[in-house]
C-alpha cells in the first residue's frame, strides 16, 4: 500500500496539470481546428481558380494572389502555431511536472493571436493600397505591425513552458523536452529574423537579399519550429501508448542535433539561379537533402517503439496518427530531398513541386503528429472521453487520402511533369498551363477530402470543448490506475475498444 | 546533455547559419558596387546603370499586395539551374533588328528601384522579367500589321524602313495601344468581349482584377482607355491599374551588361 | 511526493525576465550584427554616377565662367554681365519706354 502513494500523487498532480491548463489548451486546439477549416476553404477556393479561374471572379478578394497567402497564413498561424502552442505548454507541463500557475494570461494571449490573425487574413484578402494590406509573402503575408503583435504575444504564450521547465520535478530530461525547449527560443529568433530581414529592413537591404531572407524563414520555420513540435509529441505519444521506452535514446538525441545542426542551412535552395551568391544556394540544398538523416532517427524510432506493441497500433488512433506523422516526415524529407537536388531544382524551382511540399509537411507530418497528440490529450484536460470511434477513423482515413495524394500526385508527379513541359525551350506558356490542369484538379480533389475530415475532426473537438463527451466509465484517474490497461498508467483506449467494438458488433 | 551544454548547442547551431546565410549577406549586398564598363571591351568607361522607367515602388508594391508573384516569376536563370535563357522573349531577344541577340540571364542590378525582388513562388503564367519588352515587340508587330492593312508603305522611296515612330504616327488613332492591351488583360484575362483580338487567350488561368477598375459615366467621345462598357458606364482603370501597369511596363531585362559580366557574347556587341 | 528544490518563486522570476532580456536581446543582437556588418552608406549606382555628373557640371560652370570673365583684347573690354547690368543703370541705359504697339491689352493699346 505504501508503494501506492506516489502514484496516487502523481495521478493527482497530472489531473491538477490537465486541469489548470484546460481552457488555454482546448482553446488553442478548438481555434485552431477552426482555422484549418478556413485555412483548407481558402486552399480550395485558390486550387480551384487555377484551373477554373472564372470561378467566383465576381470579387477580386477571391484571387489567387490573395486567398494563395491568407491559405497559407491561416494553416500557419491559425492552425499551426496553435495547435502547436496547445502541445507544447500541456507536454512541458505533464513531462515537467508542474501546474501552469497562469493559465488566464495563456488564455488571454491566446485570444489575442487569434484577433491577429483574423485581421491580418482580412488585411491580406483586401488588397492592395489599403490602410492595412498584407505583403503578398507566402509564409509572412500578414502586414508588419501584425507579425510584430504575433511575436510579442508568442512570448506570452510561451514563457510559461520555459518556467515550467526550469522549476521542473525530478532529475531526468526526456527528449520531448529538448525539443519543446528548442522550438520554444527557434520560433522567436526566426520570427525576429523573418520580420527584420524582410519586413523592417524593406529598402534597406538589396531586394534580392530581403526575398532570399523571407524563403529562409519559411524554411527555418518549418525544420526548426514544426519539426521539433511534432517530434515532441511523436516521442512522447508513441512511448506513452505502446507502454514501451524509446527503441534508442542516442538515436533520438542524435536525431535531435542533426536536426539542429542541418535545420538552420536550408531555405536558400528557393533562390537557385538568381543573382545571390551561389554557395547559398548549393548549402541550402545540400541541407535540405541532408534533412534525411533527422527525418530517418526519428522514422526509426518511432516505428520501432510502436511496433513493439502492435495491439496499441490497430485501437489508438492517437498512436495510429503519430505513425502516420512519421510517414509523414519521412516522406516530405525524401519529397524535400528529392525537388531539391540541385539537378531535379531546374524542374521544379517554379513548378507546382515546392507549394505541394510545403502541404506534404504541414498536412502529413505536422498536423497528422498534431492530430495524435490532440486525441491523447483532450480526453485528459476535459475528462470526457472522445464521443465516436468511427469519426476518428474516418478523419484518420480521409486525411491520409487526402495527403498521399497531395503529397504524390500533386506535389511529386504534378512537379516534374509541370516542370519538365516549362523547361521545354519550344512549348509556349500554353502547354505548361495545360499540364498543369489534372494536377490542379488533384490538389482542389486532396483539399476537398482534407476539408470533410477536417469538419468531422472540428465538430467532435466543439462537441468535446462543449464536455458533451462521454462520461468515462472510469471517472478519475485513480481508478483508471488500477486497471491493467495495455496502455500505460492513464491509457483511455481500453474505451475506444469497447467503443470500436460496439461500431463492429453495430 | 545539461541545459547549459545544450544551449550552447543550440546557439553555435542557429547562430552560424544565421550569420552565414543571413546577416552577412544582407549587410554586405546592399553594398555591392556596379561593375563598370570596359575601354577595350565596352568601348566605354562608365558604370553600368540599368535604367528603369516608370512606378517602380509603388507599381511593384502593389504587384506584392495583390499576389501577382504567386503565379510569375522573374528571373532568367543561368544555364546550370535552367533553360530559361533560350527561351524566346524570356531573358531577351535573338534576333533584335537593332541590337543583335539581347539574351542574358538576371543580374543583381535588374531589380534596381524596388524594395523586395519578386522572383516568383511558381510559374503557372509566365514569366514576367521581359515582360515590358515583349509588350514593345507585339506593339511593333501590330503596328506592321495595321499598317499594311491601312496601305501605308513601310518603306520610303530609297527602300529605308520607316521608324517605330514614323509607323505611330501614320497611323494616328490607330496605332497599338500598350497600355490598353495590359489594361484589357488585366480586366479580362481571356479577352471575353473583345473582338478586337478574338479567343486568343481563352487557355489563359490568369484571374481577373475588377479592383483596378471604375466605373465612370459615359461622357462626350469617351475615355481612351477605357476596357469596356458596362451598363452604360465606361469602365476605365483606377491609380493602381496606373500603377501596376507602368510597373509591368518597367520590366526589362535584356539591356547590356559590361562585357566583364557576359564575356561569352561577342565583343564588339557587348557594349552596345 | 518528493520535494521539488527548484521550485521557488525567485527562480520563475528570474526566468521570466531572462526569458523577456533573450527575446528582446535577440533583436538587438540582430540590430548590432546587422549595422556593423554592413556598410555605412547603402550603394547607390545613382549616386556613383551622380558624383560623375557633379563633375562634369562644375568643370561645365568653370568654363563658362572663365569665357564670361573680365578680358581686354586691345582696345575691346568684356564685362560679365552682372558688371555690365550695374553699369548700364547708372549710365541709365535700361531705363528705355515700351514701344508703342498694337497688341490688345498692352499699356498703349486704345
Amino acid at each position: 500500500m505504501a508503494t501506492k502513494i506516489p502514484n496516487i500523487e502523481d495521478a493527482q498532480l497530472r489531473a491538477d496539470i490537465d486541469r489548470s491548463l484546460r481552457h488555454p489548451v482546448m482553446f488553442f486546439f478548438a481555434s485552431g481546428a477552426a482555422w484549418l477549416a478556413v485555412s483548407l476553404v481558402l486552399g480550395i477556393i485558390a486550387s480551384a481558380k487555377t484551373h477554373s479561374p472564372d470561378f467566383l471572379s465576381c470579387c477580386a478578394c477571391f484571387n489567387v494572389g490573395r486567398t494563395m497567402p491568407a491559405h497559407m497564413s491561416t494553416l500557419i498561424y491559425g492552425w499551426g502555431a496553435q495547435a502547436a502552442f496547445g502541445v507544447i505548454i500541456w507536454l512541458m507541463s505533464r513531462l515537467s511536472r508542474q501546474e501552469c500557475k497562469k493559465s488566464g494570461i495563456i488564455l488571454a494571449a491566446g485570444h489575442f493571436w487569434n484577433l491577429m490573425v483574423a485581421i491580418g487574413t482580412l488585411c491580406v484578402l483586401v488588397g492592395s493600397n489599403n490602410f492595412m494590406s498584407g505583403t503578398g509573402i507566402v509564409w509572412m503575408a500578414f502586414p508588419k505591425p501584425i507579425m510584430i503583435a504575433l511575436a510579442a504575444t508568442y512570448f506570452l504564450i510561451g514563457i510559461w513552458a520555459v518556467i515550467a521547465f526550469r522549476v521542473r520535478r525530478g532529475g531526468h530530461i526526456y527528449i520531448s523536452q529538448w525539443y519543446l525547449l528548442a522550438a520554444l527560443f527557434w520560433f522567436p529568433w526566426i520570427m525576429i529574423s523573418g520580420i527584420l530581414f524582410s519586413q523592417i529592413y524593406l529598402g534597406d537591404g538589396h531586394p534580392l537579399m530581403v526575398t532570399a531572407s523571407t524563403a529562409w524563414f519559411r524554411s527555418a520555420l518549418m525544420f526548426l519550429f514544426f519539426t521539433p513540435v511534432a517530434a515532441a509529441s511523436a516521442y512522447y505519444i508513441a512511448p506513452k501508448v505502446s507502454g514501451r521506452p524509446v527503441y534508442s535514446y542516442s538515436l533520438a538525441i542524435f536525431g535531435f542535433w542533426a536536426l539542429a545542426i542541418v535545420g538552420p542551412w536550408a531555405g536558400m535552395q528557393r533562390m537557385m539561379g538568381t543573382p545571390i551568391p551561389s554557395f547559398m544556394q548549393f548549402l541550402s540544398a545540400g541541407a535540405a537533402v541532408l534533412m534525411i538523416i533527422p527525418a530517418i532517427a526519428l522514422f526509426v524510432n518511432i516505428i520501432k517503439t510502436a511496433n513493439s506493441n502492435k495491439d496499441a497500433m490497430s485501437y489508438s488512433p492517437s498512436l495510429r496518427f503519430t505513425v502516420a506523422g512519421a510517414y509523414g516526415m519521412l516522406t516530405f524529407t525524401v519529397l524535400g530531398a528529392l525537388i531539391s537536388l540541385p539537378g531535379a531544382l531546374q524542374y521544379t524551382q517554379f513548378s507546382t513541386a515546392q507549394y505541394g511540399l510545403e502541404l506534404t509537411g504541414l498536412l502529413g507530418f505536422f498536423s497528422m503528429c498534431m492530430f495524435g497528440a490532440i486525441y491523447f490529450i483532450v480526453p485528459r484536460i476535459t475528462n470526457r472521453e472522445w464521443i465516436s470511434a468511427s469519426m476518428i477513423s474516418q478523419h484518420f482515413w480521409l486525411t491520409v487520402y487526402g495527403v498521399t495524394f497531395i503529397a504524390l500526385f500533386y506535389t511529386l508527379l504534378g512537379g516534374f511533369m509541370h516542370g519538365y513541359t516549362l523547361e521545354q525551350v519550344g512549348e509556349p506558356t500554353e502547354a505548361a498551363v495545360g499540364r498543369l490542369y489534372p494536377y490542379a484538379i488533384g490538389l482542389t480533389t486532396g483539399f476537398v477530402f482534407l476539408l470533410i475530415a477536417t469538419f468531422m475532426f472540428c465538430c467532435h473537438l466543439l462537441l468535446m470543448w462543449l464536455r458533451l463527451g462521454r462520461r468515462s466509465s472510469h471517472p478519475t484517474l485513480l481508478a483508471r490506475h488500477a486497471h491493467a490497461s495495455p496502455h500505460g498508467p492513464e491509457g483511455d483506449l481500453d474505451k475506444l475498444e469497447s467503443l470500436d467494438s460496439n461500431a463492429s458488433a453495430n | 546533455m545539461t541545459v547549459k551544454t545544450f544551449f550552447y548547442g543550440l546557439i553555435a547551431s542557429f547562430g552560424l547559419p544565421w550569420l552565414v546565410m543571413l546577416a552577412v549577406p544582407f549587410g554586405t549586398m546592399r553594398s555591392m558596387e556596379a561593375p563598370s564598363y570596359d575601354e577595350v571591351n565596352d568601348e566605354r568607361t562608365d558604370l553600368y546603370q540599368p535604367t528603369r522607367s516608370g512606378r517602380t515602388e509603388n507599381g511593384s508594391l502593389i504587384y506584392a499586395q495583390e499576389g501577382c508573384a504567386m503565379c510569375h516569376s522573374q528571373v532568367t536563370r543561368p544555364t546550370y539551374a535552367g533553360m530559361d535563357v533560350f527561351r524566346e522573349g524570356q531573358g531577351g531577344t535573338k534576333k533584335d533588328a537593332e541590337r543583335g541577340d539581347t539574351r542574358r540571364i538576371t543580374n543583381a542590378w535588374d531589380f534596381s528601384g524596388e524594395n523586395r525582388a519578386h522572383i516568383g513562388e511558381s510559374r503557372i503564367g509566365p514569366d514576367l522579367g521581359n515582360f515590358g519588352n515583349r509588350l514593345v515587340a507585339l506593339e511593333n508587330e501590330e503596328n506592321e500589321k495595321a499598317a499594311i492593312a491601312m496601305g501605308i508603305a513601310l518603306e520610303r522611296e530609297d527602300k529605308s524602313k520607316l521608324t517605330k515612330q514614323e509607323i505611330i504616327d501614320a497611323l494616328g488613332d490607330k496605332a497599338f495601344n500598350k497600355e490598353l492591351y495590359v489594361y484589357k488583360h488585366l480586366y479580362s484575362p481571356r479577352n471575353e468581349g473583345h473582338e478586337d483580338r478574338g479567343q486568343e487567350n481563352e487557355w489563359s488561368v490568369c484571374q481577373a482584377n475588377p479592383q483596378f477598375f471604375k466605373k465612370i459615366g459615359n461622357f462626350g467621345q469617351g475615355a481612351s482607355d477605357a476596357v469596356a462598357i458596362k451598363c452604360g458606364k465606361q469602365v476605365v482603370p483606377n491609380d493602381n491599374c496606373r500603377a501596376i501597369v507602368s510597373y509591368l511596363m518597367s520590366l526589362k531585362k535584356d539591356g547590356a551588361v559590361p562585357y566583364a559580366m557576359q564575356y561569352s557574347k561577342d565583343k564588339k556587341k557587348a557594349g552596345k | 511526493m518528493e520535494t521539488n528544490l527548484r521550485d521557488t518563486p525567485l527562480r520563475r522570476f528570474n526566468t521570466f525576465w531572462w526569458g523577456l532580456a533573450l527575446f528582446v536581446v535577440f533583436g538587438i543582437i540582430c540590430f548590432i550584427i546587422k549595422n556593423f556588418i554592413q556598410s555605412d552608406e547603402m550603394y547607390s549606382v545613382d549616386d556613383e554616377r551622380g558624383k560623375e555628373r557633379i563633375v562634369k557640371r562644375e568643370q561645365v560652370e568653370a568654363a563658362q565662367a572663365a569665357l564670361l570673365d573680365y578680358k581686354k583684347e586691345g582696345n575691346e573690354v568684356q564685362l560679365p554681365p552682372s558688371a555690365l547690368f550695374s553699369a548700364a543703370s547708372e549710365l541709365k541705359i535700361l531705363e528705355t519706354q515700351p514701344a508703342d504697339s498694337g497688341v490688345p491689352h498692352n499699356k498703349e493699346f486704345k
